[in-house]
């Protein structure tokens, strides 16, 4: 069953639409990330689906129900806010009890609901706190707690992880991923950050602009990127785009490179009949950084391996793998080697390209051709 | 190693010396700011302050200030002949005390209830809101003796403004003698301090709402909180710090109340303050003895209500942890 079902949903300041006709349905239990660069319109949406802000046109249903005109506090959402809005005034157990309060829950019904949220959460220790005494992770825990006290149809996260530090955030990361697998909620969550997308979502809603770019499980999104931004905006380091000319050789059509020496080389694509009528025209090739590597023997064998003498211009060592930055047709490209792959800036080296999951895109629209 | 250990020694002097004489210079540095500040207030509040308490321990009147003698507590009370004397036996002046305590307990609450009203309205967004504040502010801005005679001609019984409207909507049937009744004149006293007063008030308490987090609010909103449930269970306890501050401003402004009182109904002894009773015996009557007298007790119980507040608000900041 649908959860949540956002039809052809406008919204407009007076200054020209700042969302174009939304649409977006996930099943119950789905977690949906609303991913974007600032200035897409996913904060927007979501404060949409909260009822914090009007629709222009179109509608929004939870579950059956159009709740377009509905007020928020009768939507059946709970909401957790970037600044986690705690009350200040309010120790860390009345702040996940009020909600319940002025739903009028008996008080040993609260209690007990603070004491399984506070213990699923591991904050019982923090209970009778005030959240000025609390560090940045608390407070969030808390502000999930406040959350899931509610037990609300649907939870609205909007960009909860993006005031903490880094490896906090790694950390609660995991917890909100490990909450959603035990209780199966449904969840809506707004972030700029890829990489939260990626671990997080079920599916993803890639935003720009106003429009939805694509709507999609996280690997379709990364193998299979609706058009250059999506490619570019989702994964890091982010894709090759490397400028090439398609030629038809013989039966085949091929995308057409120069390697360190200037020596043109030729590339195969792995579908080649959607590119069939387009030889002799310029494209944009996206090629993911770790499907450029060092030679590795056990991949030898598959069929759209090639190999290409490239220039190292410089190395960044992960520790797990080495970034070499080389260069192809004039623009910059990321490699991902192995630590062990011991070359230097300035030298010319084999390196090996998977061209199983290459895509190509129009270089004036950046849209995809080769689907 | 004779010679590097002296080294070391010297060394260590030196370090020790520059940074005393560092103290030193910053405590120099302290004092001759502090100075000019600290001459200002002996000559304009302690001496005059000294002065009046020593007076009031003497006879002194307007005509024999310098050949004044010490009479010890007289001033204040003395019993002699079968009878208590002084201005703690004196009716006027617990009648002036009676006057001070009704008009500062009714004025505060009033501009308390009206000033939070009107910060709550100038918090919320609407078109013109900082016109609207900016004229909410122009009682205030009004000096007091401006203001207090504007309202004495409004108030006037024959002439007055207030008793011709009340006329025409047929709310009295003949002029009320506002200033001059002993029902009434004190309560025009007060309304006049809250119309003037309000707006300060709703400034202290708009300054306090305007720094609370507005995010919280949006919760609420989700969560499905009344908004008069909000006020109430939020926006009260976390304005409540501001709200002590303000309050405790008004009341010692309050207890020291003369020029709106003194201006609207001059020496009555149905509004008298007890700023106007030392007035009264200090100039009129010109006991300077006995006027200082009323002065040093005004500043004795304005003195102790301070401390006690400093007090108990120095413990509530200290034990009270994070509000």
């Amino acid at each position: 069953m649908a959860a949540l079902t956002i039809n052809n949903v406008v919204k407009n300041y007076g200054q020209g639409d700042v969302l174009k006709g939304i649409n977006i349905a996930i099943n119950s239990g789905e977690f949906l990330i609303l991913v974007g660069p600032s200035g897409c319109g996913k904060s927007t949406l979501m404060n949409m689906i909260a009822g914090l802000e009007t629709v222009t046109s179109g509608e929004i249903l939870m579950g059956d129900d159009d709740v377009t005109n509905v007020e928020p506090k009768d939507r059946d959402i709970a909401m957790v806010f970037q600044s986690y809005a705690l009350y200040p005034n309010m120790s860390v157990a009345e702040n996940i009890a009020f909600g319940l309060e002025i739903r009028k829950v008996p008080k040993d019904e609260r209690m007990k609901e603070v004491q399984r949220v506070a213990k699923l959460l591991q904050i019982e220790h923090l209970l009778d706190r005030k959240p000025g005494q609390l560090s940045g992770g608390q407070r969030q825990r808390v502000a999930m707690g406040r959350a899931l006290a509610r037990r609300p149809r649907l939870y609205l996260f909007d960009e909860p992880l993006s005031n903490l530090d880094a490896k906090l955030r790694v950390e609660m990361r995991t917890e909100i991923k490990k909450l959603h697998q035990n209780l199966g909620t449904t969840i809506v969550y707004v972030t700029h950050d890829q990489i939260e997308a990626m671990t997080l979502a079920d599916r993803i809603a890639v935003m720009k602009d106003g429009i939805v770019q694509q709507f999609g499980t996280p690997q379709e999104i990364y193998d299979n990127p609706a058009n250059q931004f999506v490619a570019g905006f989702m994964g890091s380091p982010a894709m090759n785009f490397i400028p090439c000319r398609l030629v038809g050789k013989g039966t085949e059509i091929m995308a057409e490179v120069q390697d360190a020496f200037g020596k043109v080389q030729y590339l195969p694509v792995p579908n080649p009949q959607a590119l069939a009528s387009m030889s002799g025209k310029d494209v944009i090739l996206g090629l993911r950084p770790e499907k450029i590597t060092e030679p590795l023997q056990h991949k030898e064998h598959e069929p759209l391996i090639r190999h290409l003498q490239l220039k190292v211009l410089v190395t960044e060592p992960t520790g797990a793998d080495t970034m070499l930055v080389s260069e192809l047709n004039g623009e910059q490209v990321d490699c991902r080697v192995g630590p062990r792959f011991g070359v230097k800036p300035g030298e010319i080296t084999d390196l090996m390209l998977d061209m199983s999951l290459a895509v190509f895109f129009d270089p004036e629209t950046g849209a995809r051709i080769d689907q | 190693m004779p010679i590097h250990e002296s080294g070391m020694s010297s060394t260590g002097s030196v370090l020790v010396r520059r940074h005393s004489k560092l103290v030193v210079s910053r405590i120099r540095a302290a004092w001759v700011f502090l100075l000019p500040m600290l001459l200002l207030l002996l000559v304009v509040a302690g001496w005059p302050l000294l002065r009046t308490i020593w007076f009031s321990l003497t006879d002194a009147t307007f005509s024999n200030m310098e050949q004044a003698s010490f009479i010890g507590l007289e001033n204040y009370l003395i019993y002699e002949d079968g009878e208590w004397f002084g201005i703690l036996a004196d009716g006027l002046w617990w009648r002036a005390v009676w006057n001070t305590l009704t008009f500062t307990a009714f004025s505060v609450s009033l501009e308390l209830v009206l000033g939070m009203i009107f910060a709550l309205v100038l918090n919320a967004e609407f078109p013109m809101r900082g016109l609207v504040r900016a004229a909410v502010l122009i009682p205030w801005a009004i000096p007091t003796i401006v203001s207090a005679k504007i309202w004495g001609w409004m108030l006037h019984d024959q002439f007055g403004i207030v008793n011709h409207i009340l006329m025409s909507l047929a709310l009295i049937d003949s002029p009320l003698s506002w200033t001059a009744s002993a029902d009434l004149s004190l309560w025009a006293v007060i309304v006049v301090d809250v119309w003037k007063t309000t707006p300060f008030m709703a400034l202290l308490i708009l300054a306090a709402l305007q720094m609370l987090p507005s995010d919280c609010y949006e919760a609420a909103r989700v969560d499905g909180i009344h908004p008069v449930k909000v006020f109430f269970r939020v926006t009260l306890p976390l304005i409540m710090p501001a709200l002590v501050v303000a309050v405790t401003f008004r009341v010692l402004d309050a207890l020291r109340v003369f020029d709106v009182i003194y201006v609207l109904t001059s020496n009555s002894s149905d509004t008298m303050s007890i700023s106007v009773f030392a007035r009264q015996q200090l100039v009129e009557f010109q006991q300077v003895g006995y006027g200082s007298a009323a002065s040093v007790l005004v500043f004795l119980s304005v003195m102790s209500l301070t401390l006690i507040w400093m007090y108990l608000s120095n413990r509530s900041s200290n034990h009270g942890g994070v509000k």
